[in-house]
């Protein structure tokens, strides 16, 4: 949540859509991502990735966290492959038990790689878009008790944790944190704050029992609210998003994009005939959708402002 | 004829295994449309009676005689007739919120009531606009402030449109200025929608003015009600504590005038009381208890900065203090000027990025984490609840020096034994009788008193509190103001930070403002508050074109006194 009010100077036109178009989007494309591993859809997810986070985030981020933390998981994860799979005919070389390392476990190493990259990446932005109200609204309709008690664990996860950091304020103004002290004595501190937080926890949990029972909580014929509404423009994503992903799916379905990595990598996307051209334009569609749909908003709203600039000519009884 | 909302005929109500009912044949009876307020020391049955308007949410025990809604029995009344037709708010903001979306609070009640969604939106805008929601719709509940919560629990409330509102101190965890305008809300309701309301609160010179009926409510005693000027006026006659409560103006007319009726209730009516004394202006001349030349200082502030967060705003900025050793010092101010986060920095919570805060002449960073706190330093924080952490009272009091076992510990070099030492301060703080009670069950003034006694067990000289006085009623403030003189009389230096400039007037002897992240003015209380023409005391405000100086009930009455006897 504090992510997204640091980065609210950016708008992002896609997170404000019906919360189904967000999942249905990030369905795709993190189903496309984990199930085909393909030099070139993996190329573009990977930019796409970047570019969606970038935006929802900051460039700076994301070199950040790929530095910090995708690189070296990459790494492990090439390691790995490298040294475990044997699979491939060309041996690049032969340990002393027998054991090849090869080319095409390399590649694949390679590859998956960076499909964790792509899918932590991917999950970034779907941790930014998808927020816990939208998450309710979508599930509270499969199950509607299951949305209330995700919304009042919401509610109380972070209630509870600032209440440890003001008992334990408390605490350490008596010289009593589980900082304090020998082992044992910041033992027993940690104990005696960890029993009073369940007693606080349960207390309040009265007096919001009462609040729910006092506003008909319990009744039934229970409805469920949202302020979601599916527009227009929705169904015109939905549109796009089910054409696109639905012509990009066959094109996999016929063999556009199969791929085999052993004994020997040969990929049937080359060279480019009509259907994996066609194919590779939907896809590009499909996962540049959100990025796409903010440009295409900022050159709207910089017109406006151009015409605006322009072309007032406002009544007299408006000037002053 | 109007039928009355609501009626309570003889009514009793004791809790099981005990022998004496709480409520004791309480008769009264409440008009549609009126603000009606209800009032008591803590432990009168207030909360149990608002509890038994609304029988969903009734304690379980004895009951005896009848309560009418609309002249039906509100046993009677269905759970939905309950839910939509009387409405109920809490005293704690923060519990009464269910889910985690402002949103989604407002709607709550609507769809436990199972409207559809198009009814559920236009209800909600509808509410949301009425109370100035609409720019924080969309916001998690955990952002918003005390006020804010408040607000939306009634908003919440509101929104099925109850015939009876009921608020069960509702005003009793927000400052100042949030619950002047949670009152004000309440009475635009009252005014604008007509709804009935039925609340307790102990700020009594706020809603005494506005209310159409008074109740007051004691132990063992039959209920009193009237307007609230008859009801001022049998308190007098009776001279009950609860007097202390009433509205300054009309506390000070009562103790200077023998009869009369025609007490004053708002600062508007004082005023043109005192001009029809015909009084001459008088000062106060008084020797101004601490000579800051003479004395010691003990905790000091050097050019002080703060910020929560690298990136965000300075919330302390060159803040630069002085205390005296011995003396009592208030600091005042606004919301969010940064008061509290000031006396974190003298308390060694927080850490200044730039500047130098000493405690004793020496930098509060050399202390040792338990040394700053044993025998020097004593932190009472705003919420008393954060400090307990034991079953008992009395287990929650010898945690604090290390359990019930006399064995030496290196901070408590004394010659009392523990016991001792708990009895001392349980006796002082008066929480004697509280012994074998959870922390939690205590009630507001009690629970501060606990939390004042478990630091006090570190034998602190300087004594810092936050808010002291938060969600106390008249009587409690008084009996925490004298405990705190009488430790500052045996040489404790105070620092408090504090909203309620009625009890900084009595107490302190230094005040200082607070204003933007710093200190605007530092100086004796009585001239602090004379110089003040806002932010200043009730009888000061009354009474200052007579008695510039004079800032409390006491000051004023005795001018009045010295020039008039009746």
């Amino acid at each position: 949540m504090n992510e997204q009010q640091k980065t609210s100077s950016k708008q992002d036109p896609f997170s404000k859509s019906h919360p189904f178009v967000n999942l249905f989007y990030f369905v795709c494309v993190i189903g496309v991502n984990m199930f085909l591993v393909h030099p070139i859809i993996l190329g573009f997810s990977l930019i796409a990735a970047s570019l969606y986070t970038a935006r929802l985030h900051s460039w700076q981020s994301v070199f950040r966290q790929f530095f910090k933390f995708l690189l070296p998981s990459m790494m492990i994860v090439l390691f790995f492959n490298v040294l475990f799979n044997h699979n491939g005919e060309t041996v690049l070389y032969r340990f002393s038990n027998g054991k090849p390392i090869t080319l095409e476990a390399m590649v694949y190493g390679g590859l998956l790689s960076v499909v964790l990259a792509v899918t932590i990446l991917w999950f970034r932005c779907y941790n930014q878009v998808m927020t816990s109200d939208k998450f309710i609204y979508l599930f509270g309709r499969i199950l509607p008790a299951s949305s209330l008690v995700i919304s009042m664990v919401f509610r109380f996860v972070p209630k509870f944790s600032r209440q440890v950091t003001l008992v334990r304020q408390g605490q350490q103004a008596l010289g009593r944190d589980v900082t304090d002290g020998t082992l044992k004595e910041r033992l027993n501190h940690g104990f005696s704050i960890f029993l009073v937080m369940i007693t606080w926890a349960l207390e309040n949990a009265i007096d919001t029992a009462d609040s729910m029972k006092a506003r008909g909580y319990g009744l039934s014929g229970r409805s469920s609210f949202s302020v979601y509404r599916l527009t227009r423009r929705d169904w015109w994503l939905l549109t796009i998003l089910t054409s696109s992903f639905g012509y990009f799916m066959y094109t996999v379905v016929i063999g556009t994009f199969s791929m085999t990595y052993y004994p020997k990598v040969q990929l049937s996307v080359w060279p480019l005939t009509w259907t994996s051209a066609t194919g590779m334009i939907a896809f590009f569609l499909l996962i540049n959708l959100p990025v796409l749909l903010a440009y295409v908003e900022e050159a709207y709203f910089k017109r406006l402002r151009k015409q605006a600039k322009h072309h007032v000519r406002l009544p007299d009884y408006f000037k002053q | 004829m109007m039928m009355n909302l609501l009626e309570v005929k003889q009514f009793y109500f004791s809790y099981p295994n005990q022998s004496t009912p709480i409520l004791k044949d309480v008769n009264f009876s409440i008009e549609t449309g009126s603000f009606n307020v209800l009032f008591g020391k803590s432990g009168s049955g207030k909360t149990t009676l608002l509890q038994h308007l609304k029988p969903q949410l009734a304690p379980v025990g004895q009951t005896q005689g009848e309560i009418l809604f609309l002249g039906k029995s509100v046993k009677e009344l269905s759970l939905r007739t309950q839910s939509q037709d009387i409405g109920y708010v809490l005293q704690n903001p923060d519990n009464q919120l269910v889910t985690d979306k402002v949103w989604h609070e407002l709607a709550f009640g609507l769809e436990n009531l199972g409207y559809d969604t198009e009814t559920i939106r236009l209800r909600v805008a509808e509410m949301a606009s009425y109370f100035g929601i609409h720019n924080w719709f969309d916001k998690n509940v955990a952002e918003l402030s005390g006020g804010q919560k408040q607000i939306l629990n009634l908003a919440s409330v509101m929104v099925l449109n109850p015939k009876l509102l009921i608020l069960d101190e509702p005003t009793s965890q927000l400052d100042p200025i949030a619950a002047k305008d949670f009152l004000e809300t309440i009475y635009k309701i009252n005014q604008d929608i007509g709804t009935t309301i039925v609340m307790t609160e102990h700020r009594l010179q706020e809603v005494f003015p506005i209310a159409d009926q008074v109740l007051l409510l004691e132990k063992n005693k039959p209920l009193i009600h009237g307007t609230p000027k008859e009801v001022g006026q049998i308190l007098r006659e009776t001279k009950g504590d609860m007097f202390l409560a009433m509205p300054i103006p009309m506390q000070i007319a009562a103790s200077v005038e023998k009869q009369g009726t025609d007490l004053p209730l708002t600062v508007r009516t004082g005023r043109a009381w005192l001009d029809s004394l015909d009084l001459k202006e008088k000062l106060i001349e008084e020797i101004s208890p601490v000579t800051s030349d003479s004395k010691k200082i003990v905790l000091e502030a050097k050019d002080v900065w703060f910020r929560y967060e690298q990136m965000s705003q300075d919330v302390i900025k060159d803040l630069s203090l002085k205390i005296y050793q011995g003396e009592f010092f208030g600091l005042v101010g606004g919301n969010g000027t940064g008061k509290s986060t000031a006396l974190s920095l003298l308390g060694g919570i927080r850490q200044p990025y730039r500047g130098k805060i000493k405690v004793a002449g020496q930098s509060i960073q050399k202390y040792d984490g338990q040394a700053l706190y044993q025998n020097l330093l004593g932190v009472l924080p705003q919420n008393p609840q954060n400090l307990f952490i034991k079953d008992t009272v009395l287990e929650d009091l010898y945690e604090v020096v290390g359990g019930m076992e006399d064995k030496d510990l290196p901070y408590y070099a004394i010659s009392m034994t523990k016991k001792q030492m708990v009895e001392g301060i349980s006796n002082l703080t008066h929480l004697t009788h509280l012994w074998q009670q959870h922390p939690y069950d205590l009630s507001g003034g009690e629970q501060q008193r606990l939390a004042l006694a478990k630091i006090l067990l570190l034998r602190p000289t300087i004594l810092l509190l936050d808010e002291p006085t938060k969600g106390l009623d008249d009587f409690y403030k008084e009996e925490l103001g004298q405990i705190l003189q009488q430790l500052n009389g045996q040489g404790i230096t105070i620092v408090m930070v504090s909203h309620d400039i009625e009890f900084v007037a009595n107490y302190a002897h230094r005040c200082g403002l607070f204003f933007n992240g710093n200190l605007v003015s530092i100086q004796p209380t009585r001239e602090f508050f004379a110089g003040n023409q806002f932010y200043t005391t009730t009888a000061n405000r009354m009474a200052r074109q007579y008695f510039p100086n004079g800032i409390t009930l006491k000051d004023v009455v005795g001018c009045i006194n010295h020039q008039k006897s009746f």
